[in-house]
């Protein structure tokens, strides 16, 4: 039999061949955004405007079909929703040079707003809003609740375009409430203790548990903190964990716990305990009592503000927006900044619906002028005006990357707390700041 | 079989050169026996640079990055500047999270993996005695089930399992043993890691199952119908047959298992709180995860050194469990 092989050097020419070809096809510039939106504006084609869009957030608001109207209103902008959530892959993009999405989200400000910005990958908005031809665009800054523009800020610049915010609140049963004698939500820390006991008292045959925390910093302890201290951070931009008052909340948060008026922990298993309809009160995101209402009945669930630790105590609660930003380099960032100002924008009445029955609070004041004040079919939220007032009065958390390192401290030792009867509120609250400070001190690039 | 001009050039007679010539020729030679069919290369290359793309370059740029101070979120530190020498390693070294969050790894591992085994051991042996076909089929596929169920339903399932108050567990535990006040399985530091370590047994002794199965089945009968008329009972042909020819399965099974070191097992979600109660569940992989990917600066540097280290671990316990198990095939 004979065979036909390559000689060695016919190989390796072959092999340098082809590598340099590959090579050189590798190299060879991309177009430059510039050059593709040239091409697209002479109607060719339309300009295909990626956003990367976290998935949970296109199962619950209709990006999808703000980006369907939007694209059919812009003979020349195509919106392309990716459900995704791989932000390394926008940062490779970014140090590459060539960007593929336009847009990003979604993006919480207290745990992403400084690494975003920090590791280079969105970019402020105020002068792309500025310039927007679509309808609304100043109104988009002028009209946003102060403090969530605030919170979408970072360094006096807006990097986010929030299209809801969730704040810590009150979330509660009123019939199980009024049942035990208790129709009017607790309003301070004794009137929650006070309303849990008669309810632990009137749901013993049914083991229903008064109250619970969803097991995080910012829904328990924290926003006890933050109902307490007229200045709950310290200058670091740490929670205060030391002041008196801070102490009262973990002593207040172990007497629930401790008297089983909570689920072990205060959160074990809590979700689970909702869900079966044996929770009658959560202190958590508003959301939740929008869940609930889902689960066991509009008329079932309350949301007010967080009781204080007395009677108009604190400053206010914890609070955060959802939003959209856009990627560094992106290849059409006037357009995606377009699209923001068109879908989430105050003019857009049918989104701010949309936002509002998917239980996430607006972000707009006109929104509650226009829609919840006003439209009978919107009554039964009229409980997100009190939460746009609450927010309004609070502060927005420190622009740090510290919350994980306390809520990781936090979770830790609140734990040892409740099952160790011998550690005082005090070495509580120290152990958490000094695990927190050496995690920070670690932080520190040398 | 030599190719015609191989067998050409072996009937020519061998020509007169020079010693040089000679050397040369023979050093041709030489790199032509040592490269062999060049075709051969063209063929492995897809694969090749598969691997040098996904494997090779991720773990020399994982050994860059374990010798930085690489933090994800400060661009600045991601070039070669950021270069650190041993630090990372000194660091890890005073790190008291890294050693607590290693020893509950390896707690997790000296139980996990021997439950593990014999569990999947146990089991392939009695699908191995089921004689009706469609049967043993049928119990494969039963023992395989949690492989290839969906995580999320499996820790729905779990969590509806341990729930501490309206948990499937503690309701038999209260109703049939009239136990009070039964344990927060997933709640408690004392339970929690045991409560998992159930779990991940359940959801992965299916795969270890099938390959003793493989092993079994592949085991000629008729040893043990030797074994058999030579008076061997079961165990003894368990003991003496089953036992001695699994040994290349036993090899592969400890040799996957010695990942199991990291534990960033997915069942660990099934707790609130990330590490468990009291942080009494942080396994070393979900350490290194929350260094890389939540904390802080996401450093990324000491994560990759963590990791080299616990690799590194990995391939000891291999080459033991291979020096210690070396058979004719494995």
């Amino acid at each position: 039999m004979y065979h036909r092989s390559l000689s060695r050097r016919q190989f390796l020419q072959a092999t340098a061949i082809t590598t340099v070809g590959v090579a050189l096809a590798a190299c060879q510039p991309a177009a430059a955004p510039g050059e593709a939106g040239a091409s697209a504006s002479t109607g060719a084609e339309k300009k295909e405007v990626r956003i990367m869009l976290s998935s949970w957030a296109v199962n619950e608001v209709p990006f999808d079909q703000m980006a369907k109207a939007f694209s059919e209103s812009h003979a020349d902008i195509d919106i392309k929703i990716d459900s995704s959530d791989d932000n390394t892959k926008l940062i490779a993009q970014i140090a590459s040079g060539k960007v593929d999405w336009s847009g990003y989200g979604i993006i919480s400000p207290f745990l992403d707003i400084v690494s975003n910005v920090s590791s280079g990958l969105i970019q402020p908005l105020d002068e792309l809003i500025a310039v927007s031809k679509e309808e609304g665009g100043m109104a988009l800054i002028d009209d946003m609740i102060p403090s969530v523009r605030a919170d979408a800020s970072y360094e006096e610049k807006l990097y986010i375009v929030p299209y809801s915010f969730e704040n810590i609140t009150f979330n509660w049963r009123n019939d199980f409430f009024a049942e035990a004698g208790h129709p009017d939500q607790p309003k301070t820390w004794d009137e929650w203790y006070a309303a849990a006991k008669d309810v632990k008292e009137w749901g013993k045959d049914q083991e229903i548990f008064p109250t619970a925390f969803a097991g995080a910093l910012w829904t328990d302890t924290g926003a006890l903190i933050t109902s307490a201290l007229e200045n709950p951070y310290t200058s670091e931009g740490m929670l205060d964990w030391t002041a008196e008052e801070s102490l009262a909340a973990l002593d207040f948060y172990r007497k629930l716990v401790v008297e089983e008026l909570t689920p072990p922990h205060g959160f074990d298993g809590w979700f689970e305990s909702f869900q079966k309809g044996k929770v009658a009160s959560v202190q958590a995101q508003s959301s939740r009592g929008v869940w609930g209402q889902n689960l066991h009945g509009v008329d079932k669930w309350t949301t007010t503000p967080i009781a204080t630790m007395k009677a108009d105590s604190g400053a206010g609660t914890v609070y955060w927006g959802n939003g959209l930003g856009v990627v560094n380099k992106a290849p059409f960032p006037q357009e995606v900044v377009d699209f923001y100002v068109y879908a989430f924008g105050p003019a857009n009445i049918d989104f701010q619906k949309a936002v509002i029955q998917s239980g996430k609070t607006p972000v707009y004041n006109s929104t509650y002028d226009k829609v919840i004040s006003v439209e009978p079919d919107f009554a039964s939220y009229k409980w997100m005006i009190d939460m746009r007032d609450d927010v309004t009065n609070s502060q927005p958390v420190p622009r740090n990357t510290f919350y994980l390192i306390q809520h990781q401290a936090y979770v830790k030792h609140i734990v040892e707390f409740i099952d160790d009867p011998t550690i005082s509120a005090e070495q509580c609250a120290q152990r958490i700041w000094d695990d927190s400070m050496q995690e920070i001190e670690k932080q520190q690039v040398k | 079989m030599a190719s015609f001009p191989d067998v050409e050039r072996a009937q020519q007679p061998a020509p007169q050169r020079s010693a040089w010539a000679e050397f040369f020729y023979q050093v041709r030679t030489l790199r032509s026996q040592k490269w062999g069919n060049l075709w051969g290369y063209v063929f492995v290359a897809p694969a090749l640079i598969l691997y040098l793309i996904f494997q090779a370059w991720p773990i020399v740029r994982g050994l860059y990055m374990a010798f930085s101070d690489y933090r994800w979120i400060i661009p600045a530190t991601h070039g070669w500047s950021s270069f650190n020498g041993l630090d990372n390693f000194t660091e890890m070294w005073a790190d008291e999270t890294f050693w607590t969050s290693l020893g509950i790894a390896l707690k997790f591992t000296v139980v996990y993996v021997p439950a593990t085994m014999l569990l999947a051991l146990f089991v392939a042996v009695m699908i191995s005695k089921v004689k009706n076909a469609k049967l043993a089929g049928f119990y494969r596929v039963v023992s395989y089930l949690p492989v290839i169920l969906p995580v999320s339903v499996a820790l729905v399932i779990w969590r509806s399992f341990y729930h501490t108050e309206f948990g499937y567990l503690n309701y038999f535990l209260k109703s049939s043993l009239g136990i009070a006040k039964p344990p927060n399985w997933l709640g408690d530091a004392d339970w929690a890691l045991w409560s998992v370590l159930i779990a991940a047994v359940w959801m992965t002794f299916g795969h270890q199952a099938l390959l003793f199965l493989i092993g079994i089945y592949n085991i000629n009968p008729e040893q043990y119908e030797a074994a058999s008329i030579d008076g061997a009972g079961g165990w003894a042909q368990f003991r003496y047959i089953t036992l001695p020819m699994l040994k290349p399965i036993f090899v592969i099974v400890l040799v996957l298992s010695a990942g199991v070191l990291g534990t960033t097992v997915e069942v660990l979600v099934l707790f609130d709180t990330g590490g468990g109660p009291a942080e009494s569940a942080l396994t070393t992989g979900l350490y290194i995860y929350r260094t890389a990917f939540a904390v802080g600066d996401m450093r990324m540097g000491y994560a990759a050194a963590m990791s080299l280290v616990l690799g590194l671990l990995s391939m000891l316990i291999s080459g033991v469990v291979f020096k210690m198990l070396r058979t004719e095939r494995a």
